[in-house]
């Protein structure tokens, strides 16, 4: 993914980049505190510790961007990787494609 | 300083990039001698114009314009030897290689119009400043015509069709037939047409579309080929209209059973959106799970809550992907037993209070178009739902692409 930079947007274009990821893995924290709390293993009490943290982690981040005014320049990151993740998948998935876009991309 | 400055109309003029180089290649193929400070001068200054013009779109510095129209004023130079240098620059002009340079064009021909007044007061150079001023105005692409064809698409007949100057830039549009089918064409150069205005760029995809709808209404069935499909010759010993023909030949039994295919039907565009708040809000009314969740929720510490809040989440988002599978099946099946054919298209991103789920071109028989409004009215009526309904197309979806080589592909 090519990533567009000037000085007008550094600002915009890191920090989005940034927080960004850090939703990626709080997302992906999320997901693992949620199987854990499924699976029985954690005490009352460690999970309302975990669920505490990632509140504030969720907080921290709204304040952040909306401090920031960067909301969209996150948004914008994070449809840039689905559409990458979709894409990838689209084609693990569906392997009788290969062979019509090599045919495709072949000079004729 | 002024050769630099006429070289610089003349390029515009011959349709070539105006850059160091090119202004370069004039002056020396016109056997002038080049005053490199004066060429860098004017170098850097095209090149600001340009970056201006990307920045703002299409709004040119009017410090520039009057700069230029000035200098037109200005320039105390012999009649007589203007006219020798703009001829001779023109000449060398045409033979720098290079493609129309769209950007170029708008920057001049407003240069012109603020020129024109100056002329009129008829203080300098009268006539032939006036001559230079016309000279602007953006012209059809003359200097390489007949090289390429431009071809619009493929239709039944075995006569040669002449459809009037309706193509892109007004050129002159009719048809090239081999045996019963024909090509629908305008003589161009090779250089694809392409503009880093967008505007431009829509205006001709528009006239693409216009002329494929004038070439249907005349001919009957026609095979839209995409925009910008340009044949030309291999080498110098064939004609371009010989490589429309070669191509219809070779293409002959494909096209005419795409013509079958086709005949009688257009493409629509069908685009079913759901509103994900108002399914959320169904489904947590409905959703056994949900409910319990809920209800677990009410008697917890802060801390738990949020982890049964997003327990609810992911359930929540689970279940509206079961059901778009469901409605995705529901919904094509019932939109393809109006249709003939039907390309299931990338869904788009909309926005957060729409979600596309699913975008098809459907390829339909005129006397069908009815029952499949009235079916789409039916899903358009559900709760949560909307449809996007658009056509009569050309059928681009279902015409496979041509078996040509394509210039810019």
């Amino acid at each position: 993914m090519a990533i567009n930079i000037d000085e007008k947007n550094l600002k915009y274009g890191v920090l989005g980049l940034v927080i960004a990821l850090v939703e990626v893995i709080r997302d992906a924290l999320k997901i693992q505190a949620i199987k854990r709390m499924e699976s029985g293993a954690l005490s009352e009490e460690e999970c309302e510790r975990l669920g505490e943290a990632l509140m504030e982690l969720d907080i921290a981040i709204e304040e952040i961007k909306a401090e920031q005014g960067i909301t969209e320049s996150v948004q914008a990151v994070r449809d840039g990787l689905d559409e990458i993740v979709d894409g990838v998948i689209d084609r693990m998935v569906n392997p009788e494609r290969w062979h019509e876009e090599a045919k495709e991309s072949m000079p004729v | 300083m002024e050769e630099i400055f006429y070289t610089v109309l003349a390029l515009h003029t011959a349709g070539k990039p105006i850059n160091k180089e090119n202004i370069q290649a004039v002056l020396r193929k016109a056997g002038t001698p080049v005053d490199e400070r004066a060429l860098d001068a004017m170098a850097a200054f095209v090149e600001s114009l340009a970056t201006a013009h990307q920045e703002k779109g299409s709004t040119i510095d009017p410090r520039i314009i009057k700069f230029l129209t000035s200098e037109l004023a200005g320039q105390k130079v012999p009649t007589k030897r203007l006219d020798v240098l703009l001829d001779k620059l023109s000449k060398a002009a045409a033979s720098v290689p290079g493609t129309q340079n769209a950007r170029f064009r708008g920057m001049t021909t407003a240069v012109a119009e603020k020129a024109r007044p100056v002329v009129q007061e008829g203080r300098v150079i009268t006539p032939e400043a006036k001559a230079v001023a016309e000279s602007l105005a953006p012209k059809p692409e003359v200097n390489a015509q007949g090289e390429g064809r431009y071809v619009y698409g493929a239709a039944v007949g075995d006569k040669e069709v002449r459809l009037g100057p309706i193509g892109i830039e007004g050129s002159e549009v009719y048809t090239i037939p081999y045996e019963d089918i024909s090509a629908i064409v305008h003589d161009c150069s090779t250089e694809p047409y392409q503009s880093t205005d967008e505007e431009i760029v829509k205006s001709w995809v528009r006239v693409h579309q216009s002329v494929l709808d004038v070439a249907s209404g005349q001919l009957g069935v026609v095979i839209p080929l995409g925009f910008d499909t340009i044949l030309q010759p291999k080498d110098d010993a064939t004609s371009p209209d010989q490589v429309v023909r070669d191509w219809l030949k070779s293409d002959y039994e494909r096209l005419r059973e795409v013509m079958r295919k086709i005949e009688g039907k257009d493409e629509y565009g069908v685009q079913v959106s759901y509103e994900p708040m108002l399914i959320v809000k169904q489904i947590s009314e409905h959703s056994e799970e949900i409910r319990k969740i809920k209800e677990e929720m009410a008697a917890k510490s802060p801390g738990m809550a949020y982890m049964y809040r997003q327990k609810l989440e992911r359930v929540v988002k689970a279940e509206i992907e079961r059901l778009a599978d469901e409605w995705f099946n529901d919904f094509y099946g019932r939109i393809k037993k109006h249709t003939d054919d039907i390309v299931v298209e990338k869904t788009k991103k909309l926005n957060i209070s729409k979600v596309m789920l699913l975008n098809l071109s459907c390829l339909v028989a005129r006397e069908k178009v009815d029952s499949l409004s009235q079916e789409l009215e039916e899903i358009n009526n559900m709760d949560g739902f909307s449809v996007h309904f658009s056509g009569p197309w050309p059928p681009y979806s279902f015409v496979a692409k041509p078996v040509v080589t394509v210039k810019g592909e």
